[in-house]
């Protein structure tokens, strides 16, 4: 392309020259001869400087401290940015549609578009920047062969390429350091913020409590602010994607069992929290049968032969009772205490769903053995419509906050970098200018 | 090249054609100039044609001189293009 370029300047200037020296005696012929020398010259040394041009634009890189390998870095850490955060807004909006708090949708898709135009225009720069630095020298041979083509054709153009080859590869890396100046707060990716509390209904003894109801109640609510039902082994989940709960919120848990609702440790559980919930006066036997233990116990392990459920228990307290709890479908044949054969009168009861049946026994201090004769069946879900959680007004805040976050995104990775390519663009007019093009098409 | 050696034969025949043009031009300047009109006018012309025919003559001879020169020392040496920076 060079040698080309050379020939064309040399081209221009001799019929510059057959102008200059025809033997037509009109003024502007002469004067276009003259012209057609003079652009012969300035092409051909600017087709020599070709080298030197690009040489001279990594010189002032160097003079000025910026680099392409940074601008990358600074680049590339930016788009990663954004993109987490618009990740966090998609998964958020996920959440929240599952949720059912579609009111917040609004704000989020505003989030999001802001958010995706940042990042368009982040691309965009990348683009740009990619082109100019792998294109460069070709920019500019091609700027240059333009500049050297005969009658002043594609001067203007031409002129226009070298200087926004040079131009773009010097101003570019120097992007960060003039955002430096202008991007005032620094600016913080917002880190969920939400968090969840996964943990595992247990009895006295450790032993799971299948499908037990987990309420939670939030300072001072009459009502549960979420209702949970665990799964056959006991482990329970409330958090994202199906509740809101913001970090540090504190609940009161209450676990309900066989239509029994009882206190569990701890007592209260802090956002996040994963753990057991043990419920104390309770041992679940299995198989749909249940002791609920009201006093001071100490319980032994228990044993289990065939159908046949041995419960070494001690009184401690001066009056205890044991309830007998079992579904209306589980067959109890005998009640033995100490070796006495007991009659219970099953009080029958109902509750989310299943029929239950209760025998209550009153003892007193001293050491017992309960046996039990019975064939169960597993204890079913019960029939419990689970509340999900929404932290309103943090999630309003937490919106808000993203709100402000990605409107400074705007700033930081829309305007800043456009008011520089408009400085860069402006450089690359008044460059090309000085180089004779000034983009103008003339004729003379 | 096939393109660099078709402009490069063109310059070279517009330069041949160049100094049959200046010497035509000297000639009818001079033809002007002695030219047996009492008019000013053509006189002047004839002159300013044996002038700008001079300086054009001169010009070319010495910007093909540059400009071969300048080809000569490039190809001498071989410049080669300097690469592409690399990242």
């Amino acid at each position: 392309m060079l040698p080309l370029a050379y020939t064309l300047s040399l081209l221009t200037y001799v019929v510059g020259a057959v102008l200059y020296g025809s033997p037509i005696p009109a003024k502007f012929v002469k004067k276009w001869g003259v012209l057609m020398m003079y652009d012969g010259i300035a092409s051909a040394v600017l087709v020599s400087a070709y080298g030197l041009v690009i040489r001279l634009g990594d010189y002032l890189l160097s003079v000025v401290n910026a680099d392409w390998g940074a601008f990358t870095v600074w680049l590339t850490s930016r788009t990663g940015v954004i993109a987490s955060t618009y990740l966090l807004v998609q998964s958020l909006g996920a959440m929240l549609k599952v949720s059912g708090a579609e009111v917040f949708l609004e704000i989020l898709k505003h989030v999001g578009s802001l958010l995706a135009t940042t990042l368009t225009s982040i691309k965009t720069i990348y683009l740009i920047s990619v082109v100019v630095y792998s294109l460069r020298d070709k920019i500019l041979a091609v700027g240059v062969l333009l500049y050297s083509l005969p009658l002043r054709v594609g001067r203007g153009v031409g002129a226009a390429l070298v200087a926004a080859s040079i131009v773009y590869y010097i101003g570019l890396p120097l992007m960060p350091a003039f955002a430096a100046i202008f991007e005032a707060p620094p600016i913080v990716t917002p880190s969920g913020g939400l968090g969840s509390i996964r943990g595992r209904v247990v009895d006295a003894l450790g032993n799971p409590l299948p499908n037990a109801v987990v309420e939670l109640y939030g300072s001072g609510s009459a009502e549960p602010d979420a209702v949970v039902v665990g799964d056959t082994t006991g482990a329970f989940y409330v958090g994202p994607p199906y509740d809101i709960m913001a970090e540090g919120t504190t609940f009161t848990p209450s676990v309900v069992f066989m239509g029994y609702r009882f206190t569990p440790d701890p007592s209260h559980l802090e956002v996040s929290w994963e753990g057991h919930l043990r419920v104390y006066n309770l041992v679940y036997a299995g198989q749909g049968l249940t002791l609920v233990l009201v006093g001071v116990f100490y319980i032994g392990d228990l044993s289990r032969v065939g159908s046949k459920l041995t419960v070494p228990l001690e009184v401690l307290s001066e009056a205890a009772s044991v309830t007998i709890l079992k579904l209306s479908s589980v067959n109890v044949s005998s009640v033995v205490v100490n070796g006495e054969s007991l009659e219970c009168s099953w009080d029958e009861f109902s509750w989310a769903g299943m029929t239950l049946e209760e025998c209550y026994l009153s003892l007193s201090r001293g050491s017992y053995v309960v046996e039990l004769d019975y064939l169960g069946v597993e204890y079913p879900r019960p029939a419990v419509a689970e509340k999900r959680y929404l932290g309103m007004v943090n999630l309003l805040d937490y919106l808000i906050s993203l709100q402000v976050v990605a409107v400074s995104y705007v700033y930081s990775y829309l305007l800043l970098p456009s008011a520089y390519l408009v400085v860069l663009s402006a450089s690359t007019y008044a460059l090309s200018k000085f180089l004779g093009g000034g983009l103008r098409f003339r004729l003379i | 090249m096939e393109l660099v050696d078709f402009v490069r034969q063109v310059a070279v025949a517009v330069t041949t054609v160049a100094w049959f043009v200046f010497l035509v031009t000297w000639a009818v300047g001079w033809a002007l100039r002695g030219a047996p009109l009492p008019f000013r006018s053509v006189k002047r012309v004839g002159q300013s044609l044996i002038e700008d025919s001079v300086m054009a003559a001169f010009w070319l001879a010495l910007g093909t001189t540059i400009f071969a020169l300048i080809s000569y020392i490039v190809s001498s040496i071989s410049l080669p293009m300097p690469p592409p920076p690399s990242p």
